[in-house]
């Protein structure tokens, strides 16, 4: 941490340690020697040339570098670790070296913070992830990066996403208001699903009940997650995914003796009865049809988070 | 008197008429008739219940439950008489979707009695299935108790979340063909269930002992209240079914129940021996 940084910043606390999860994440994944380090700068928004991306309000921007002294990433890649998801169906069918895991979900949250990610690297050196932030000084500031979200999140609908995300996201804290705190705060879930829409819908709407989300984008980085955060209290599940499906990456969770009664909700095609049945074989402790109804999952979620006293 | 010095006999014998008494209280203020129940099987759930209150004695347990609902409650749950489920026993509900809706699938109008439906949880259950298989348009079921607080629970369509994963479980094992989840809504603690389910249920007091036939149906559910029964009053509620139920109409009775050793027995002949599901074909 440099010594010129400013005692606060206002931003979204949740989102930020999401992006630095991810880097840092990533980081110790491909670095099997040397160090991994970050740090924190302040630096004057005249630096970048690409102004478009910048915040316009704020002078400063706040730096967060995670550098590492792993495999690297030739240059060819460097775009596409990022563009996983960005294909044209909204699917990925092809991993990037396992480098995937949450890069482009990071780029697109650093983008509703009113910032970006840059990244350098060369192979056999190491990389340089830097995530870009404006130093927002006034209270005025923290409603421009709830706006951010809420054009995000209109932008969602206006596209046709499969989530028919926000009108059912105001309804839910408009229930939120009425009901006081949900018992689904600090709750981590689990996501996997290779359709980036339906990871960002999701994810936007269990951070309204202060949920700990984490993703993956097929069953096989799934099991990495969960196995990296056995504290998992609930997975979603989508079924068809590149590489592991979701029937076999249930069926692998619930070999596993610690896993053997935790929540694994699949989200399945309302149509496909004999998928339900596979799910069911395979160990699913629910169904979910897709399109997701989001109130009928947070009352889902409510059930299988029930947890009796004492 | 001091207790040291009572001798057993006399302390058996204040035992027993506080049990008579406890038992006169719970039927009078709630309904709840165990006055013909096994004696010992009584006595010795009733002691655990004194012990597990923290009480001294059975009359310190009648002021408990004539004045705490949820007393009754654990009392109840000691006499092992379990409150209800939604999709209790699932296999039930399978082997009715697989037997008998396929001979009610054309009826112009479905008449089901739901006898003793406690709170609800099968009422709820039957029109779920009855959704699913798209004949719940044309269905009236008629639950009744003798227990008007418990249809006054029945009617909200409200239940416990605590009890949601073992309904969500046995949903999916009696076959359900959506998913659970939408037909309920968490708020808080409790679970609401879509008014749309309440449509074409009539709740009403009921009681098999005293009280006649009012209908005739196509289907009468009566699972786990018989087994309470001694024999001649059981002979009475099949005659009740007996009249209440149309030529070629059904009857689902409760695991351990069954028509075979009753006054009836000849009437009906058998859809499902396990699950008990019958016909009446006389």
């Amino acid at each position: 941490m440099e010594p010129d940084l400013p005692k606060y910043v206002y931003t979204d606390k949740h989102r930020l340690q999401q992006i630095l999860n991810n880097l840092l994440s990533n980081a110790f994944k491909f670095t099997e020697t040397g160090s991994i380090s970050l740090v924190i700068q302040k630096i004057m928004k005249e630096r970048f040339k690409n102004e478009m991306l910048v915040s316009k309000q704020a002078e400063y921007m706040l730096a967060f570098s995670v550098i590492d002294t792993g495999i690297g990433i030739p240059s060819d890649k460097q775009r596409a670790i990022f563009d996983a998801f960005k294909q044209a169906d909204g699917t990925t069918s092809r991993k990037y070296g396992g480098t995937g895991l949450g890069l482009s979900i990071s780029r697109e949250t650093a983008y509703l913070l009113g910032g970006f990610i840059e990244l350098s690297s060369a192979v056999g050196e190491g990389s340089n992830f830097t995530l870009y932030l404006p130093i927002l000084q006034s209270s005025e500031k923290v409603v421009e990066v709830k706006s951010y979200i809420e054009e995000a999140s209109a932008g969602l609908q206006s596209e046709e996403y499969s989530l028919d995300i926000v009108p059912e996201v105001e309804e839910e804290s408009k229930h939120l208001k009425k009901y006081g705190k949900s018992s689904l705060k600090n709750k981590k879930v689990l996501i996997v699903d290779d359709d980036i829409r339906n990871v960002y819908a999701l994810t936007i709407a269990l951070e309204k009940h202060e949920m700990d989300i984490i993703v993956a984008e097929n069953g096989r980085e799934g099991i990495e997650v969960l196995q990296g955060n056995p504290d998992t209290d609930i997975i979603l599940m989508d079924i068809m995914m590149p590489e592991m499906d979701g029937f076999e990456a249930i069926r692998r969770i619930r070999q596993l003796s610690k896993y053997k009664a935790l929540p694994i909700i699949a989200l399945t095609a309302k149509a496909m009865k004999k998928s339900r049945e596979e799910c069911l074989d395979a160990g699913a402790t629910d169904f979910i049809s897709k399109p997701v109804n989001i109130d009928q999952l947070f009352s889902l979620m409510h059930v299988w988070l029930y947890k009796k006293e004492g | 008197m001091n207790n040291d010095i009572q001798n057993p006999i006399q302390n058996e014998e204040i035992e027993k008429i506080e049990i008579d008494l406890l038992l006169e209280a719970i039927y009078r203020y709630y309904g709840y008739d165990f006055r013909n129940y096994a004696s010992s099987f009584i006595q010795r759930r009733i002691l655990h219940c004194v012990q597990k209150e923290k009480l001294t004695s059975i009359s310190a347990l009648q002021e408990k439950i004539l004045r705490d609902p949820e007393t009754m409650k654990k009392l109840f749950s000691h006499f092992s008489i379990n409150v209800t489920e939604m999709f209790r026993d699932p296999e039930f509900f399978k082997s009715f979707r697989t037997n008998i809706i396929p001979y009610v699938r054309d009826y112009p109008n479905i008449r089901i009695w739901h006898v003793g439906c406690s709170t609800g949880e099968e009422v709820y259950s039957m029109a779920i299935l009855l959704h699913e298989e798209g004949i719940y348009e044309k269905a009236k079921i008629y639950a009744t108790d003798l227990n008007a607080k418990m249809l006054d629970q029945a009617k909200k369509g409200t239940f416990s979340l605590s009890n949601m994963q073992l309904y969500t479980k046995n949903y999916i094992e009696a076959g359900g063909t959506s998913d659970f989840s939408e037909y309920y809504k968490v708020v808080g603690e409790k679970v609401v269930f879509n008014p749309f389910l309440q449509k074409n249920m009539i709740y009403a007091e009921h009681n098999l002992v005293t009280d006649s036939s009012f209908n005739e149906f196509d289907i009468i559910i009566c699972r786990n209240v018989l087994i309470y029964f001694n024999k001649s009053l059981q002979n009475e509620v099949h005659q009740l079914f007996y009249e209440s139920l149309s030529l070629g109409g059904f009857l689902g009775l409760g695991k351990r129940e069954g028509v075979r050793f009753t006054s009836h027995g000849n009437c009906y002949g058998e859809i499902d021996a396990t699950e008990k599901l019958y016909r009446k074909f006389i």
